[in-house]
């Protein structure tokens, strides 16, 4: 490495504030995104022109606050990526490369289904595509997002490892630091491939959130369109409830797993995931219960806004437990096999 | 993997014996919690089905019998994930299958909530209770096999009895499906036939796991866990026979109340065959 342990520890600090705050502004962008589709009409008066699209945007504070939102998380992708190339992390930054570029899709979802809602077009069918791209091509780059940040813990680790056995003056203090480090990670006693089982059904998790989201996306937009009602026995909806119930499942087979074997961290980003997946599921159902359509009044507007909003908060509190594995099974392979 | 014995006589010697064996513990408890969840939304859904009819997604009934299935399915899932960290594949690779036959039992269950027509009335009643068939056994076998591993080294186990218990608890999960069948299946008089069979086999297979259990303490002498056991299964074999009177009064007198009764007393059995399952790990 050409940069100092001092160096790349402060970069990585930095690299971990950005993504903290990326993932500050990815939720707020979901948030504003839902009030948008839950409360905005657009003017019956927007012509469908550039200027006519602009002026609805410019005169809509929940629209403005949701671009403001969709270009600062696509926007904190930019100085990571100089960062990330100091400190050699090269899949990494083209992982935020990749969720950069998609999010700009993103954009033009957002301005063509303005445009294909305008009275003078009217295109709802082109309007759900463009809707449903720019939804799809946020969790993409959510998705790139979290993959960049295994590698960056990898680094994190490895420099922790390097300082160590740079620091030591004599092999027992090295030894002795290592294990210290270790056994922050040991977990009391749970072995590699226990660890790696989680991790899988972490991933596995995190698969369901992508169908759960998927699914929610599909039924806002193609069967609902933010308006018209759904029923219970709607299939997809069936669907959509049996892919909670499974996240819900996985992530409190984590959480209790996390409990009796110690992982604290994982622990509490798990219970705080179990805490949303409820409250989201609780408002999905006051959305369902009290009319499941826009104009059913504002206890469904607000159901249906919770569920959203908080089912985002989940998948951020799940993936930041599943990264804490990563941390400790990273840890383990690189510092070596704990002693039994 | 470290065989552990925590028996009152026996302490764990090092502070890893400990955890496992505190988790080993855990993975007990959880089991026990399973069962009483498999219970209670047996209960309520039985009380739904036969009593209230009408299903909506904020009864409160249906939001129980959720709020006790949905746990039922978590838990097995857990218990599966835990016990493949103790080595125990085949507890885990049932439980974990056992989770998915729930969600698809919840899933019917969703069904039926938005349409309540009888086809979907039926595979749900079906569904549901097949999660409950294939649970009982589940359970019984997940306890002993978490028993038996954190008690090994101790005292032989009646295996006769074991045995005895798990088939009566097969049997029972089978009477309880056709029990089902009856109602929601066109094939009736072979259902109604089937549904008597294994009562009696259930019947005789608890008396016969009471049987070996009292042969069993005799052999080893008679303590208070000894006279406990043997409580058990006579409760079981009590609760079979309570019911199956049920089920013949239902037929003399035609009442609905019978129905409700012979139902919710059966499952008690399933309890009581629990805790003597457990009764056999414990030192004679």
């Amino acid at each position: 490495m050409a940069i100092s342990i001092e160096e790349a520890k402060k970069i990585l600090h930095g690299i971990h504030m950005d993504l903290y705050l990326q993932f500050f502004f990815y939720w707020g962008t979901i948030a504003m995104g839902m009030v948008v589709n839950y409360y905005y009409e657009l003017p019956f008066t927007t012509p469908s022109t550039a200027f006519g699209i602009f002026n609805a945007i410019a005169t809509s504070p929940i629209i403005i606050t949701h671009g403001i939102f969709g270009v600062l998380s696509t926007g904190m992708s930019i100085p990571i990526f100089p960062a990330m190339r100091k400190l050699g992390l090269k899949r990494s930054s083209w992982l935020h490369v990749g969720a950069f570029s998609v999010r700009m899709g993103g954009f033009a979802g957002g301005i063509l289904f303005l445009f294909f809602s305008t009275p003078a077009i009217n295109q709802e069918t082109s309007g759900n595509i463009a809707s449903f791209v720019m939804a799809s091509v946020f969790m993409t780059a959510v998705t790139l997002t979290f993959l960049s940040r295994i590698y960056i813990y990898r680094k994190d680790i490895e420099i922790e490892y390097e300082s160590i056995k740079k620091t030591s003056k004599s092999s027992e203090e090295e030894s002795k630091l290592l294990k210290e480090e270790l056994d922050k990670e040991m977990f009391e006693g749970i072995k590699l491939p226990n660890l790696q089982t989680i991790l899988d059904l972490s991933y596995a998790n995190f698969v369901v959130y992508l169908f759960l989201y998927f699914t929610g996306m599909y039924i806002n937009i193609w069967i609902t369109s933010g308006v018209e009602t759904i029923n219970i026995s709607n299939p997809y909806n069936i669907f959509h409830m049996i892919v909670t119930t499974i996240n819900f499942g996985f992530s409190f087979f984590i959480m209790v797993v996390a409990f009796i074997y110690g992982m604290r961290r994982t622990a509490i980003f798990s219970v705080g995931a179990i805490a949303s997946i409820i409250v989201s599921s609780v408002g999905g159902l006051v959305f369902l219960v009290t009319g499941g359509g826009r104009a059913s009044g504002s206890l469904t507007l607000i159901g249906g806004w919770v569920m959203s909003m908080v089912f985002m908060l989940a998948f951020f509190l799940s993936y930041y437990a599943a990264l804490e594995v990563v941390h400790a099974i990273s840890t383990i392979k690189i510092f070596g096999e704990h002693p039994e | 993997m470290i065989q552990l014995d925590y028996s009152n006589n026996q302490t764990p010697n090092t502070d890893t014996d400990i955890k496992q064996a505190n988790r080993g513990r855990i993975l007990v408890r959880l089991i026990y919690l399973q069962a009483l969840f498999l219970i209670f939304a047996y209960v309520i859904g039985v009380w739904q089905a036969l009593i209230i009819h009408q299903a909506t997604i904020i009864s409160p009934y249906i939001i129980s019998h959720a709020f006790m299935a949905g746990s039922f399915a978590a838990l097995s899932g857990t218990i599966g994930l835990l016990a493949r960290f103790q080595d125990l594949k085949n507890v885990s690779n049932l439980n974990l299958g056992l989770f998915f036959i729930t969600v698809f039992g919840g899933a019917s269950g969703l069904a039926y909530l938005g349409d309540q027509i009888g086809t979907i009335r039926n595979i749900t009643n079906l569904s549901m209770i097949t999660v409950i068939g294939v649970g009982m056994p589940i359970t019984g076998y997940s306890l002993a096999q978490v028993l038996g591993k954190i008690n090994t080294g101790k005292e032989e186990v009646a295996k006769s009895a074991l045995t005895m218990g798990y088939l009566s608890l097969g049997s029972m999960s089978l009477h309880f499906f056709m029990g089902v069948g009856i109602i929601s299946t066109h094939f009736y008089d072979y259902m109604f036939f089937i549904h008597i069979l294994f009562a009696a086999l259930t019947a005789a297979l608890v008396l016969g796991t009471l049987i070996f259990s009292i042969q069993t303490r005799s052999k080893k002498g008679n303590t208070q866990m000894g006279i406990t056991k043997t409580s058990y299964f006579l409760l079981a074999l009590t609760f079979t026979v309570a019911s199956a009177a049920a089920g013949a009064s239902l037929l003399i007198l035609g009442a609905v109340y019978f129905i409700i009764e012979m139902a919710e007393i059966a499952i008690v059995a399933y309890g009581f065959t629990i805790l003597g399952i457990r009764e056999l790990y414990r030192p004679a």
